[in-house]
C-alpha cells in the first residue's frame, strides 16, 4: 500500500510540474492560430521526453552518474564545457522568465505592485529552496501544479470537436501562404522545444540520486516518467484546445501571460479562474527552482564538486554559491523590466538550438554496455531514441531562421 | 584598438539617431493584427466581468497589461517611417493604435 501511495504521489508530482511558462503560452497561441493542427508535437515532444526523460534515471540511477557528469564524459572537456555554459545560461534566462511571470501571477492574484510582487516572491522562493529538502520541494510544487488540472475541465466544458482534435495527431501542413507556413513550423518547433526543455532532465536524474534511488526503483522510474507524461501531454492538449475555441474564432493571439487565464474564467468563473491562476504559480515557481538547482547541479557534477539539496547549504558551499547565484542574476534581469514572455521565447529557441549536446551524450551512455550492464537501454527503445534525436537535430537547425523569419512567431 | 571600440559606437549612435524603423507593408498588417487582437482581448474581458466571472484584482491587472501593449504599439508606430507607397496604411495602422488606447482607457474606468 505504501509502495502505491509512494507511486501515486510520483505521478501527480510529475504532472503537476510537467506545465512551465513556455508551454502554457506557446501551445496556447499555437492553437488561437493553427486550431488543433499542432496536436502532433504535443505528442512527438511527449514521446521524446518520455524516452530521454526515462533514460536520464537510468542512468543515474545505475551508472550513479547525472546528465552532466555523462556530458563530460561523452563529449570532453571542452565541448562539455561550453555545452554547460549554453546550459546555464538558457536556465539563467528561463528562471528570469519564470521569476518575471510569478509576479504577475502574484499581481493577478491579490492586486499587489507587479514590482514588489517580483523581489518579495524571488527572495521567499529563494528562503523555501534554502530551507526544505529536496522532496519537499519537488512534491510541494508539483502536488500544487495539478490546480492546472482546472484548464483541462474548462476545456472539457467547451465541448470541443473531437474529430477535429483527432485529426490533429496528423501533421498537416497549413497552407494558407509561405508566412502561415513558416509561422506553422516556427510553433511545431517551439512546442517540441517547450516540452524537451533540458532542465527538465538535469533536475530529474539528479533528483534520482537526491532521493536515493537503486536498481529495485527502476520500474518506478519507468512508471512515473511514462504516466506523468502522458497526463502532463494531455494537460498541453487542453491548453491547444481552450486557444482554439476561445482565441481562434475572436482572432485573438495570446501575447500575454494574463490572458492564458481567460479561457478558463468564461465558462467556469471565478472560483476557476483563481484556481487556474494558483496552478500557473505553482508551475512557473516550480520552474524558477528546477533552473535555478540545475544551473548548480550542472556545475557540481561537472567539476566533480559535492552537492546535496538534502544536507545543510553551507555543507556544500559551491553547490550553494551557483544556485543563490543564478537565483539572484536571474531576479535582476526580471527587475530590469524585460518582458517575460521575451525572454521566454528566446530561451525555447535557443533551447532547442543545444539540446542535441543534452540528448546525445544520455542516449550513447544508456546504450553502454560497459557503464550499464544489463540495464543497457532495449532495441526498440534505442531505434526510437535515435530517430528522434535526428529529430531533434533537425529542430535545433531550423529554430533560428524560423526565429528570424517570423520575428518570434508574430502573426 | 580605439578603432574597435570607435566603430561600434559610432554604429550605435548612428542607429540611435536614425528615428524609428522602416515599416513595409507586411509589417503594418501584422502589426494592425496585433492591435485587433488586443481590441479583441478587452472585449473578452468585458464580457467575462460582466457574466461576473472575474475578480476585481484579475480583471484590473489584466486592463492594464492591455493598455501596456497597447501603448508600446502606439509608441512603436509613433517612430516608424513608412516605405514607399505605405504611407496611407502606416496612417491607418497609427489611428487604429489610438483608437484601441481611448477603448481600453474606457475599459479600466469601467472596471475600477
Amino acid at each position: 500500500m505504501k509502495k502505491v501511495i509512494q507511486l501515486t504521489l510520483g505521478i501527480m508530482t510529475a504532472l503537476g510540474g510537467f506545465v512551465d511558462l513556455g508551454q502554457i503560452v506557446f501551445t496556447m497561441q499555437a492553437g488561437a492560430l493553427f486550431a488543433y493542427k499542432l496536436i502532433w508535437a504535443i505528442v512527438l515532444g511527449g514521446i521524446a521526453i518520455m524516452l530521454y526523460m526515462e533514460m536520464c534515471g537510468r542512468v543515474a540511477v545505475v551508472a550513479q552518474r547525472p546528465v552532466f557528469a555523462v556530458v563530460r564524459l561523452r563529449l570532453g572537456p571542452r565541448l562539455g564545457v561550453a555545452t554547460l555554459v549554453a546550459s546555464n545560461l538558457l536556465n539563467l534566462l528561463t528562471c528570469a522568465a519564470e521569476l518575471g511571470a510569478i509576479a504577475i501571477v502574484v499581481q493577478l492574484l491579490t492586486g499587489v505592485n507587479e514590482r514588489v510582487a517580483l523581489i518579495v516572491g524571488g527572495l521567499a522562493l529563494g528562503a523555501l529552496v534554502w530551507m526544505l529538502h529536496f522532496q519537499w520541494i519537488e512534491r510541494t510544487f508539483g502536488l500544487l501544479g495539478l490546480a492546472m488540472i482546472v484548464f483541462a475541465v474548462a476545456a472539457w466544458n467547451l465541448d470541443p470537436n473531437w474529430k477535429s482534435v483527432a485529426g490533429g495527431l496528423l501533421p498537416g501542413l497549413a497552407t494558407q501562404g509561405s508566412h502561415d507556413l513558416t509561422l506553422y513550423a516556427y510553433f511545431a518547433v517551439g512546442i517540441f522545444s517547450a516540452l524537451l526543455m533540458e532542465y527538465e532532465v538535469h533536475f530529474y536524474s539528479s533528483g534520482a540520486i537526491e532521493e536515493k534511488w537503486t536498481i529495485k526503483d527502476l520500474p518506478e522510474n519507468t512508471i512515473v516518467s511514462v504516466s506523468g507524461i502522458v497526463l502532463g501531454s494531455l494537460l498541453t492538449c487542453a491548453l491547444l484546445i481552450l486557444g482554439a475555441i476561445v482565441f481562434l474564432p475572436r482572432d485573438i493571439f495570446p501575447d500575454l501571460l494574463s490572458t492564458t487565464a481567460l479561457p478558463v474564467a468564461l465558462p467556469l468563473g471565478t472560483t476557476a479562474l483563481k484556481i487556474a491562476l494558483i496552478g500557473i504559480f505553482a508551475c512557473v515557481a516550480s520552474a524558477a527552482i528546477e533552473t535555478a538547482l540545475s544551473s548548480g547541479y550542472n556545475i557540481c557534477q561537472f567539476f566533480g564538486f559535492k552537492w546535496d539539496k538534502n544536507v545543510s547549504p553551507l555543507e556544500v558551499p559551491r553547490f550553494t554559491i551557483s544556485w543563490t547565484g543564478t537565483l539572484i542574476l536571474a531576479l535582476v534581469i526580471a527587475v530590469t523590466g524585460i518582458k517575460p514572455l521575451t525572454l521566454v521565447n528566446f530561451s525555447i529557441i535557443f533551447g532547442m538550438v543545444i539540446m542535441p549536446f543534452t540528448y546525445y551524450p544520455i542516449l550513447t551512455a544508456a546504450r553502454d554496455p560497459a557503464l550499464m550492464g544489463e540495464h543497457v537501454t532495449g532495441k526498440v527503445q534505442d531505434t526510437l531514441a535515435w530517430i528522434f534525436l535526428g529529430i531533434i537535430v533537425i529542430a535545433a537547425l531550423a529554430a533560428i531562421p524560423l526565429m528570424i523569419a517570423t520575428h518570434s512567431g508574430q502573426p | 584598438m580605439r578603432q574597435w571600440v570607435s566603430a561600434p559606437a559610432a554604429l550605435l549612435l548612428l542607429v540611435a539617431c536614425s528615428g524609428g524603423s522602416v515599416v513595409k507593408h507586411e509589417e503594418l498588417a501584422s502589426e494592425m493584427k496585433q492591435i485587433r487582437s488586443l481590441d479583441a482581448e478587452g472585449a473578452l474581458l468585458w464580457e467575462i466581468v460582466l457574466s461576473r466571472h472575474s475578480t476585481h484584482a484579475f480583471a484590473r491587472g489584466e486592463a492594464s497589461y492591455l493598455h501596456e501593449a497597447a501603448k508600446e504599439h502606439q509608441r512603436k508606430l509613433a517612430r516608424a517611417r513608412a516605405a514607399q507607397g505605405a504611407e496611407r496604411e502606416l496612417e491607418r495602422t497609427r489611428a487604429a493604435a489610438l483608437g484601441l488606447i481611448e477603448r481600453i482607457i474606457a475599459l479600466r474606468l469601467q472596471i475600477q
